[in-house]
């Protein structure tokens, strides 16, 4: 009886292991996958400022405000992007599977708020370049 | 009879279709823009193409070196965009270059120039402590810091080959490796992250430099 308990302890143990290793492998490659679009996203960022200060520096457009506003925004959104990959740690060595799961979901939710940063970014500076009469 | 001369023609023909690929082997496409320019030369009309050339820059190594494009003059040259911190593809990608850097480290005409995208983060000392690990020395791979915005500025010379290749892939962070010859042309692009890619890369690199304006070339 002791003999059959036991055996079934181990196994309940090994297989709550199996699967915290599932678990960290899927939310490390779902990080990482998110991180792939939002990288995406950045170089659209940097391509509409880089339009945008175009345009403010070489006096192109009348009206500078609302330029000079979308270009501080995407600036704010990109500066939140670099802040994100200088301080994620990808390796988390030395750490159990428990804590690379709660480190991964708390960054998964971290980049999520930088893509929609990113994202409203781009998509205001593209309506204003859409429109936007240059001299 | 009949037989042996379709037998016959079928070599022949075998043995052109041969020589055609071998001599479509010796020399890579050019890819980038282009225009043709007319001109009249002794008293006859010719119409030349000019191909899209990577533009001037100027950026500093990891050592601190300022390297412009006459750094690169008379140099066959792989350019990528990478930085340091990157969790995803970059660590394949130069784990993938580094064959290609130990095969040509010795021939003076060959360089591999790595763009960071992260200037704020990848400083001259970064770059130093990430070529170091790498076990890169000498000035055969140079890893580039310097502002963001020039970088992104040449990565759209560099990419109007992808574009062409790939019109969706627009994004500096695809992981690609673009050739240029000493004629600072675009001759070929790779997927980094690829071994296989890379590997016919290190083929076309050998191709390139066997061809002969590359020999010549200063």
């Amino acid at each position: 009886m002791k003999k059959t308990l036991l055996i079934l302890l181990s196994c309940s143990i090994l297989c709550a292991c199996s699967d915290k290793k599932a678990e960290k492998s899927a939310i490390m490659k779902d990080v990482m996958s998110v991180h792939e679009k939002v990288m995406e996203v950045d170089g659209q960022v940097i391509a509409n400022r880089m339009k945008l200060d175009t345009l403010i520096k070489t006096n192109a457009i009348t009206a500078k405000d609302t330029a000079v506003m979308l270009s501080k925004k995407l600036s704010t959104a990109e500066d939140a992007m670099e802040d994100w990959m200088h301080k994620f740690d990808y390796e988390q060595k030395g750490k159990s599977d428990a804590d690379v799961i709660t480190y991964m979901n708390d960054q998964k939710k971290l980049i999520m708020q930088i893509d929609s940063q990113l994202n409203v970014a781009v998509t205001e500076s593209n309506l204003y370049l859409k429109k936007i009469k240059t001299k | 009879m009949k037989k042996l001369i379709y037998v016959a023609a079928l070599f022949m023909l075998a043995g052109s279709a041969c020589k055609f690929n071998n001599s479509d082997n010796k020399a890579l496409p050019i890819f980038g823009n282009r225009q043709p320019v007319t001109k009249t030369v002794n008293g006859k009309q010719v119409t030349d193409t000019i191909y899209q050339t990577i533009p001037a820059f100027k950026f500093v190594n990891q050592y601190g070196d300022t390297i412009t494009g006459k750094s690169l003059d008379g140099k066959i040259y792989v350019a990528d965009f990478f930085f340091t911190t990157c969790p995803t593809i970059c660590p394949v990608m130069h784990r993938n270059m580094l064959p290609v850097y130990n095969e040509f480290k010795s021939n003076p005409d060959f360089r591999i120039i790595s763009h960071s995208i992260d200037p704020k983060y990848d400083t001259v000392p970064v770059l130093k402590k990430y070529a170091d690990k790498m076990g890169i020395t000498g000035n055969t791979w140079w890893l580039l810091h310097g502002d963001k915005d020039a970088t992104y500025t040449i990565a759209k010379s560099y990419l109007t080959s992808v574009q062409e290749k790939n019109p969706r892939g627009n994004y500096v962070h695809d992981g690609y490796f673009i050739l240029i010859d000493k004629q600072k042309r675009i001759r070929g692009t790779y997927m980094g992250t690829d071994p296989a890619e890379v590997e016919k890369m290190t083929a076309d690199i050998k191709t390139l430099m066997a061809e002969p304006d590359q020999k010549t070339a200063k």
